[in-house]
């Protein structure tokens, strides 16, 4: 969407605007949208009114027509009455953030914004955006909680802070924006960007995949057994499903998984963001293929394991190095 | 902003109705091909909208431009003039539809709108548009809510009612402006020349059927409230307007003298009987500069000015309602200088060769003496059988020659030229004055109204050095001067329904709708300066200056700025928790008798620790007892009764602390 056309976001704010910058936060997680965090200013078409409203009332004193004055004046209550409703759409909202999944590093993070709008009032058209974009348009019906959500291209790995947002209504009229500047100290983790594995960096004990022992393996299909909670989806018989109403997940035989660790010291790489970047890579691979791994690190080791919880734990710990 | 997005169809259709909605009053004065025009390219959108079909290219506006052009150039003559002007905001208005890609079009279009609903001013200022002009108000406020409402998730309803709110909202501070905000008589600069459509009423010309054909209106020509109760009887209700000099064998048209030229007027002494009248007139707008007053005017603002032929003459022309007051007393005029004299006894020559001939054997018979000759005319139309008609038959060529011998059937203007005319072929200098003669009292607000109906030509001849009126129809049908148009003979089916109808309701109704739109004309359209100043004093304020006025403004709206804020944004603040909320109200109640909640006191210990209090009174503590029990059913027991809410409620906001006695 075309970015607001608004005074404040095409000024460079001077050193005077700084009461807003205390104004704004950040605040740990909630914020009511109280009569100081809530500004209110005219639109074009707001100011584009006003000039109508001047020509009207040089005509009308022209031409003296008593229901010319009737019209400017008229016009001129309604456009205050605008005001105070616009202003009322969006002052008294609750702002709640809510976590935000992690992602990997060239991928967008979203921010989810929970409004909570806890008077007898709809508020419409509510829009989230920051860094003078818009991202999301929200209706809050009274009573109601809404989500809104802005993004942020990721272009590094690490702790992203949101920092501050806009959230702006000009409903109704479209004659004034009222809109408010928080931070919710929101924050999501960066992954870093998994690049190709080649064989040639792995080194080491990595395989231990010559085992013929019978045992819970990925290669040979041997029987159906029941359903447990947790097991892979793309293990599940659909058919035997679809014939039975039960979930049955395949069990196979074959070679039993692989095991090995993820190390630091094995990887030829140039820097330490290639050297992350292929450990995650390698994370994200062994995740996909059910091996078990382990991750070391000069800093920290995190045990072999398998599992959705262990193959973040990784990953934060590669984003977080 | 979403100025960028495109509106949907539902909003190009409210911006079609809107637009139309504003012109529609314009259309009774516009030619038929404008509106049809309008009416053509409003059809044309309509059908884009509902298809979903694309716009026609600009190309195809601008021919369109340029054959509205063409028809305004057909219809009006001319391009500059105000009506043409209005004309062409329309249609460009109709025109911006075809071009609306963006939501900043949509709010172009509104805009220009409004400019429509201005122009209709120009040719109405009745209640019944100004209401009119609120409900618009209403509409454009729902289309710009529309605009906005960027999920468009609100419904139409919806919007009208938030819009309505809006409107009431938006009265008062309204009213608060329009009487507070100075007054400067205009114009800041100057009207077109057309600035106003042909109005009804008299014209600067009188001809066969000039004045017959005002009889059937019933519109109001002027109000007027006397002082003092002193009211003319009817046969003195002349109300003077202009005099008409020249005459080409059909028609008499003004010659008037030069604006530096004074009427000489002797003015008889107030005191002597009821000769002096001193009222105020409300005038509707003619369009053109002269006044109406009864004879002669003596006491009268400094921004008119009487005229050599005894007429009172306003700066500009009349295009807006105005009230003036006059004192008029009965005088002797002898504005006439001996170079004037010969204006006021010229004919057309070659022409009416029988009247010539009448006009002789009636002097013969009158001894050459002026007031005999004068008896002579009007024995004339009294005996020789002539009918006061509003159906004369037609006129040819020698138009005196066949009305004074053949036909004998005229109204008021076939009378007073005749007369006239054979005034001059004697040669007694005579001219032809119109205006109005006669009145009605409105009995609910005593005031005079005067309509179109009355208006009216009589004559004026040099007689004795002085200025003399005589109105031959006070001869020939004198039931009409005495009673006025309605019981004059005429045919009734000619006649306005409203003054001939029996019904006494429909008459008491039409005066009491009168007195509505006296009061109407007067202190809303007619609310000039003077007008302004007259409702200070009333309120108390002796001097309104400009400065009074804008401190009283600036006040005023800051107090009620915030008073409508407040109004607006506390009555929406309740949690939509009702429960929580009447029982945080009931713990204020005890709070201010003194029994303070503890800041994590449950509503149990709280309600036991109250009740404890021996002191209470029976009734209190049965009312507490209901009311902690329903709050604990329905906050924690989630318990959905309407019936107990209602019954909770209720207590809580009656619920008074009682101690015993």
């Amino acid at each position: 969407m075309a970015s607001p056309q608004t005074f404040l976001s095409r000024l460079t704010l001077p050193k005077a605007f700084n009461f807003i910058d205390k104004r704004s936060g950040p605040f740990d997680g909630e914020v009511s949208l109280t009569r100081d965090r809530v500004y209110i200013l005219p639109t074009r078409m707001g100011l584009l009114f006003g000039v109508l409203l001047l020509t009207l009332l040089i005509g009308s004193i022209n031409y003296e027509k008593s229901l010319g004055f009737m019209l400017t004046f008229l016009l001129a209550a309604i456009g205050n009455f605008a005001l105070l409703a616009t202003w009322q759409n969006i002052a008294g909202l609750t702002l709640r953030a809510q976590p935000s999944p992690a992602v990997f590093c060239g991928e967008d993070i979203r921010f989810t914004v929970q409004l909570i709008n806890d008077r007898q009032v709809d508020r419409h058209s509510l829009v989230i955006g920051q860094d003078g974009a818009d991202h999301d348009v929200v209706d809050c019906a009274a009573g109601q909680v809404s989500q809104a959500v802005f993004r942020v291209r990721s272009t590094q790995r690490g702790r992203h802070q949101a920092g501050r947002f806009r959230l702006y209504t000009q409903y109704p009229t479209g004659l004034f924006t009222a809109w408010t500047w928080v931070d919710l100290s929101m924050h999501a983790l960066v992954y870093p960007a998994p690049s190709e594995v080649k064989d040639a960096e792995l080194s080491g004990d990595e395989r231990s995949g010559e085992d013929d022992r019978q045992g819970p393996g990925q290669e040979n299909y041997s029987h159906l057994r029941k359903y447990h909670f947790g097991d892979k989806p793309n293990l599940i018989s659909w058919k035997a499903a679809a014939r039975t109403d039960q979930l049955f997940t395949k069990s196979f035989t074959g070679t039993s998984p692989q095991r090995y660790w993820i190390d630091w010291d094995d990887i030829r790489a140039d820097s330490t963001e290639h050297r992350l970047s292929t450990m995650a890579g390698m994370v994200l691979q062994a995740h996909e293929h059910n091996h078990l791994f382990g991750l070391r690190l000069p800093t920290q080791r995190i045990d072999i394991d398998s599992g959705r919880a262990h193959y973040h734990r990784c990953l934060s710990a590669l984003a977080l190095y | 902003m979403n100025t960028a997005s495109m509106p949907t169809a539902d909003n190009r259709l409210a911006l079609l109705a809107f637009v139309n909605l504003t012109a529609l009053p314009l259309y009774a004065g516009m030619p038929a091909a404008i509106i049809l025009l309008i009416l053509v390219l409003s059809a044309w959108q309509l059908l884009l909208i509902k298809t979903g079909r694309a716009n026609p290219p600009k190309y195809i506006l601008m021919l369109c431009v340029v054959a509205a052009c063409a028809i305004l150039f057909y219809s009006f003559r001319h391009l500059l003039g105000q009506q043409p002007g209005i004309a062409l905001v329309i249609i460009m208005c109709v025109l911006k539809l075809f071009e609306i890609n963006t939501n900043r079009d949509a709010y172009i279009v509104v805009y220009s709108a409004c400019f429509v609903i201005a122009s209709n001013f120009f040719y109405d200022q009745s209640v019944w548009l100004a209401i009119y002009v609120c409900a618009l108000i209403v509409v454009m406020y729902s289309i710009l809510v529309s605009l906005s409402d960027r999920l468009h998730t609100t419904r139409m309803t919806q919007r009208l009612r938030q819009s309505a709110v809006a409107l009431i909202y938006s009265l008062p501070l309204m009213l608060i402006l329009f009487v507070l905000f100075p007054r400067i008589p205009g114009p800041l600069w100057g009207l077109p020349e057309d600035a106003y459509r042909n109005q009804t009423g008299l014209s600067e010309e009188m001809s066969p059927g000039s004045i017959n054909q005002l009889v059937s209106s019933s519109a109001i020509a002027f109000r007027v409230k006397f002082d003092d109760d002193r009211i003319p009887p009817h046969h003195e209700r002349y109300w003077r307007g202009i005099v008409l000099t020249q005459y080409d064998g059909r028609t008499w048209r003004k010659d008037d003298a030069p604006e530096s030229a004074l009427a000489n007027i002797e003015y008889s002494d107030p005191g002597s009987a009821a000769s002096s009248y001193s009222y105020e007139v409300t005038l509707e707008p003619t369009n053109l500069d002269w006044l109406l007053a009864l004879e002669y005017p003596h006491t009268f603002a400094g921004r008119y000015r009487l005229s050599r032929e005894a007429t009172l003459y306003s700066e500009d022309k009349i295009n807006n309602i105005i009230s003036y007051r006059i004192e008029s007393r009965a005088g002797i005029n002898r504005s006439l200088f001996a170079q004037e004299d010969l204006k006021y006894r010229l004919l057309p020559v070659g022409r009416n060769p029988g009247t010539a001939d009448l006009a002789s054997i009636l002097m013969e018979e009158a001894d050459y003496d002026a007031r005999a000759y004068i008896t002579a005319v009007l024995n004339y139309f009294s005996e020789q059988g002539f009918i006061y008609t509003l159906s004369p038959d037609l006129l040819g060529e020698d138009a005196m020659d066949d009305f004074l011998l053949q036909t004998r059937r005229g109204f008021c203007e076939h009378y007073a030229s005749a007369f006239t005319y054979l005034m001059r072929l004697a040669g007694i200098p005579a001219r032809v004055v119109i205006g109005y003669q006669g009145g009605v009292m409105n009995p609910l607000d005593d005031y005079m109204i005067v309509r179109q109906s009355d208006a009216h030509a009589w004559s004026e001849v040099w007689l004795d050095g002085r200025w003399r009126r005589i109105d031959p129809t006070a001869t020939i049908a004198p039931d009409r001067i005495e009673q006025g148009i309605t019981s004059a003979g005429l045919e009734l089916n000619r006649l306005p329904a409203l003054l001939v109808t029996e019904f006494g309701l429909l008459k008491d109704m039409a005066f009491l709708y009168d007195s509505f739109q006296n009061r109407w004309n007067q202190w809303v359209i007619g609310f000039d300066q003077e007008r302004q100043k007259r409702l200070m004093q009333l309120l108390g304020f002796e001097q309104a200056g400009a400065s009074l006025l804008v401190t009283l403004l600036t006040i005023l709206l800051t107090v009620f700025s915030l008073l409508m804020a407040w109004l607006v944004l506390k009555g929406r603040n309740r949690s939509t928790d009702t429960i929580q909320y009447h029982y945080e109200l009931l713990c204020s109640k005890l709070e201010r008798k003194g029994f303070h909640r503890a800041v994590n006191e449950g509503p149990r210990d709280f309600e036991s620790r109250i009740l404890d209090n021996k002191d209470l009174s029976g009734h209190s503590r049965a009312e507490l007892a209901f009311i902690f029990q329903a709050y604990r059913k329905m906050h924690y027991g989630n318990v959905r009764s309407a019936k107990l809410l209602a019954e909770y409620v209720k207590k809580v906001r009656r619920f008074r602390l009682r101690l015993q006695a």
